[in-house]
């Protein structure tokens, strides 16, 4: 799921679209990093030990947060 | 760290303590894509004036477009004509855009049986949005004319329901079906259609020459926006009812002071017709590039786009508009309309019953 969303830079911040709904969306730096980050990643514990070492979070939260995007329909339940 | 409380709604106004903050985006957000003239339909109030040519977009061209909405971080097409899947290379055009953008598919719904039907649920279109605004066939062949059949769309709308695929149906509110909404409603939700909008008639294309059997306005708009209201209501549980028009619509009155966000005409995307000509939008006739020919974000930021924009905001409205406490939310109404009427894009929208001339 997380290929099928698109972000981009505007002036006032970061917009985000989940193509398969073309809904979109505000999300800020950060988010768009994490997007970012987890689009370059392959597997979920890779993903959970970039994120947790870039951002200094802990594994478990970078956990919970996957979870919280994927009931958001952002990622799929591969990940 | 919270994720989900930073992904909001994207939507260009933002109202808060009486105060309104504008978003503007540096280049469209969708391309609303005209890919043919062609249409086996030849409805009274068509707005692209379908079949008065047969033209349309070559495959070089589209894989151009994509090329450049790709460049542009375009996040999604709308897929549009006359009818989209009258196109000789329709499916290939659908192949070209599936994988890096989201589609909205414009359709008559007469063309898809099942087969069909079948092959568009496996593209991820995020909405189809079917034409139904007819009860009966009698009212259909008005509006439409007799080279296609009401029943021709509800088969249609039944074989993508079948498939899972995303249904909107598409209301065009006019003299000739205005008394048959609630029915429409009904047959949409006995279809399994989750989704209807409804959008005032505009007398542009081939409609502005049949305007005079077609068009509402004044205290009849405000009557039956009351009762669109009075069904959004009644419906809610079954089926969302939502409005391309929003200016006009008496409940955004209602629910002002609830209002947080209101999304702009106009001002996420633009028209790209099948040569690359652009347009404001799908209701107004001034070109302001060929994409084809000029770099995107130079045509975004064409001057008459920025009045357009800039008028959305609700600034620099003119006549009755100006002083209306509702332009703030209603930003004078469809400006399409507006030059129709007027010849002037900075005037009212004559739909609008708040403040009569």
């Amino acid at each position: 799921m997380i290929e099928r969303i698109k972000i981009r830079k505007e002036e006032f911040g970061w917009i985000a679209c989940n193509i398969n709904s073309c809904e979109t969306f505000i999300i800020d730096e950060e988010t768009a990093e994490i997007i970012k980050l987890i689009k370059d990643s392959v597997q979920r514990e890779q993903i959970i030990k970039t994120i947790s070492n870039k951002f200094n979070v802990k594994e478990e939260e970078v956990n919970n947060i996957i979870d919280e995007l994927k009931l958001k329909g952002w990622l799929d339940n591969e990940l | 760290m919270d994720i989900i409380a930073h992904i909001e709604p994207f939507y260009q106004v933002e109202f808060k303590d009486e105060k309104r903050t504008v978003k503007n985006l540096s280049k469209p957000i969708n391309l609303n894509l005209l890919i043919t003239k062609k249409c086996n339909a030849n409805c009274v109030h068509c707005c692209a004036s379908a079949n008065e040519t047969t033209e349309e977009i070559t495959l070089e061209n589209a894989k151009k477009i994509v090329d450049i909405a790709r460049k542009n971080y375009v996040f999604y097409f709308v897929i549009t004509g006359g009818e989209p899947l009258t196109h000789t290379h329709f499916w290939d055009i659908l192949d070209l855009i599936k994988d890096e953008f989201g589609i909205i598919l414009n359709t008559n719904g007469t063309l898809i049986d099942e087969k069909t039907a079948k092959r568009l649920s496996e593209y991820d279109i995020a909405s189809i949005h079917i034409s139904l605004d007819a009860p009966n066939e009698n009212i259909y062949e008005k509006q439409r004319g007799n080279t296609t059949k009401l029943s021709e769309v509800i088969c249609g709308i039944k074989n993508l329901v079948k498939y899972n695929a995303n249904v909107t149906t598409k209301f065009i509110i006019t003299n000739l079906n205005k008394n048959y909404l609630e029915e429409v409603i009904d047959l949409s939700e006995s279809l399994g259609v989750k989704r209807m909008s409804l959008a005032w008639f505009k007398s542009v294309g081939r409609g502005l020459s049949n305007e005079d059997q077609l068009l509402i306005k004044g205290e009849e708009v405000k009557k039956i926006s009351e009762k669109l209201y009075e069904l959004r209501e009644k419906h809610k549980d079954k089926i969302f009812l939502s409005f391309d028009d929003t200016q006009c619509f008496p409940f955004l009155f209602k629910d002002i002071k609830n209002l947080k966000y209101r999304k702009l005409c106009g001002d996420f995307f633009f028209r790209v017709n099948y040569n690359g000509d652009v347009y404001p939008c799908p209701f107004m006739e001034n070109k302001v590039g060929n994409v084809l020919e000029e770099n995107l974000i130079s045509i975004w930021n064409h001057p008459e786009l920025l009045q357009q924009r800039k008028l959305a905001w609700g600034k620099n409205l003119k006549g009755v508009c100006q002083d209306c406490k509702q332009n703030i939310i209603c930003a004078g109404g469809c400006r399409a309309r507006a030059i129709s009427a007027y010849q002037s894009i900075d005037q009212k929208d004559p739909l609008c019953w708040v403040k009569n001339d």
